[in-house]
């Protein structure tokens, strides 16, 4: 039930220091990218420090534009200090903690029926009261031999008690009751499994340091590579591009990760032996992160977590998407789950 | 010397009667910081997530300090039978949660 806190446990919390120590250690984003659309208070709850440090960080560098009387940053320099922080407290540690502590259970434990509740929660940063529509992308839970009842779209004001998405109020919401279960397999193709082990390294060394980046940039995995960065999308973006040139069929996907809390993810698919098989270095490199073996690396070889719930999601679109002022636009979600005790048939 | 904690949990009898003072007292603190309540006014069998300013950000932050404090980390199926203040307290001390379904996540 418990074990000791050894070496993957969670950062201690290093004050002020800390914060500005991460504010020259992430990539900046890149200026073409930059989109200054989060206000103070979302920033805030996104880095879950006082003012007086957010204050601190904008003194020594964080890049912000002053409108009227509102301070906005880019997003994801705030949520890459945050995760860089070490303070243990941010939205982002908490999930890669919390999220991946799986990863050090027994293996049987990766792959055992499941059965949880989302909601995915979408806001509009550009308009809290925005009546504009929003579209969420529908579960695809059979794909990993997996069930999903009552996928329901909430599109109008949502009792989220209390709960905000970012500081922002929630206006649409994706609810569903899904069960998923796990499978180990096993990538024998030895590209592949060269291609796994090299982008694993390469995030593990920081050669590409993995963080948070704007969609334009995380779309395009030669870009984000030219910057040094890498996430889920862009480093399955690069090797569904990897194995397709080498003639394999190779597919990224979209869906949650589930948890005590729920999160968005990406992963590649490749064919192989009649079967698709998850191949996802990110899931080997922030299991790695709480201290998971080198098993738990080879099971994110070919393996499906019983954490994952697939979405049919185009590679290139977001789980949640939201139209302003009849153009694409900017959301802000969260993804909540609760674990079920009952496992539905 | 006796510490706020103690007096607290002092003056709340009701609060952790199978668990050592210091780790219910703990938890009350931990729930004060994060939330701004009065530990008092914490039911042991107070549901976490109906306590006024409680959403999952929040009572992660609560874990995670209280982890620290108790220099354990909690594992999945801990962490998902935790629904009241007792079960935390519970699950701090490593002992199944009321409904003895520890360890058997999803079942």
């Amino acid at each position: 039930m418990t074990r000791p806190t050894g070496a993957p446990a969670p950062a201690g919390a290093r004050g002020a220091d800390g914060w500005l120590d991460a504010l020259h250690r992430i990539v900046p984003t890149p200026d073409r990218y930059l989109r200054f659309d989060t206000d103070r208070d979302s920033a805030l709850a996104v880095m879950r420090c006082s003012p007086e440090v957010l204050d601190r960080l904008m003194e020594a560098g964080l890049r912000h534009r002053t409108e009227g009387d509102r301070v906005l940053f880019d997003d994801s320099d705030i949520r890459n200090v945050a995760a860089a922080s070490g303070s243990g407290g941010s939205v982002l540690e908490l999930v890669q903690r919390y999220l991946f502590r799986f990863a050090v259970s027994d293996p049987s434990e990766w792959t055992d029926a499941r059965a949880w509740a989302i909601r995915n929660l979408g806001a509009c940063p550009d308009d809290p009261g925005c009546r504009e529509p929003w579209q969420f992308a529908p579960l695809a839970a059979g794909d990993f031999a997996g069930r999903s009842w009552d996928e329901r779209v909430t599109d109008g004001p949502v009792d989220a008690r209390g709960a905000t998405v970012d500081g922002h109020p929630p206006l649409a919401e994706f609810t569903a009751t899904v069960r998923t279960v796990g499978a180990v397999r096993r990538v024998r193709d030895p590209l592949v499994r060269d291609a796994f082990h090299t982008s694993l390294q390469e995030m593990r060394t920081g050669r590409m340091y993995y963080q948070a980046m704007p969609t334009e940039l995380r779309n395009d995995p030669e870009a984000a590579r030219a910057n040094g960065t890498a996430n889920c999308i862009s480093v399955s973006l690069h090797l569904e591009r990897v194995f397709t040139d080498a003639g394999l069929e190779a597919r990224t996907r979209k869906g949650y990760l589930m948890g005590i809390l729920g999160s968005d993810h990406s992963w590649v698919e490749v064919r192989e032996d009649g079967e698709w098989k998850v191949v996802d270095p990110v899931f080997a490199l922030l299991g790695l992160r709480q201290g998971a073996s080198e098993e738990f690396v080879e099971f994110c070889l070919g393996s499906v977590p019983n954490r994952l719930v697939p979405c049919d999601c185009p590679a290139d679109l977001e789980t949640v998407r939201h139209t302003h002022q009849q153009s694409p636009a900017p959301t802000r979600n969260v993804v909540l789950v609760n674990p079920l005790k009952e496992i539905p048939s | 010397m006796t510490t706020s904690a103690e007096q607290r949990t002092e003056r709340n009898p009701n609060v952790g009667t199978t668990a050592p003072a210091d780790v219910t007292a703990s938890v009350l603190d931990a729930l004060a910081a994060e939330l701004g309540l009065e530990p008092d006014t914490v039911a042991p069998d107070a549901e976490l997530s109906t306590l006024p300013g409680m959403e999952s950000v929040k009572l992660l932050r609560i874990v995670s300090a209280l982890e620290e404090t108790h220099g354990v980390a909690l594992d999945d199926d801990a962490l998902f039978s935790i629904e009241t203040v007792d079960d935390l307290v519970r699950a701090l001390r490593g002992e199944p949660a009321a409904d003895g379904t520890a360890g058997e996540s999803g079942t």
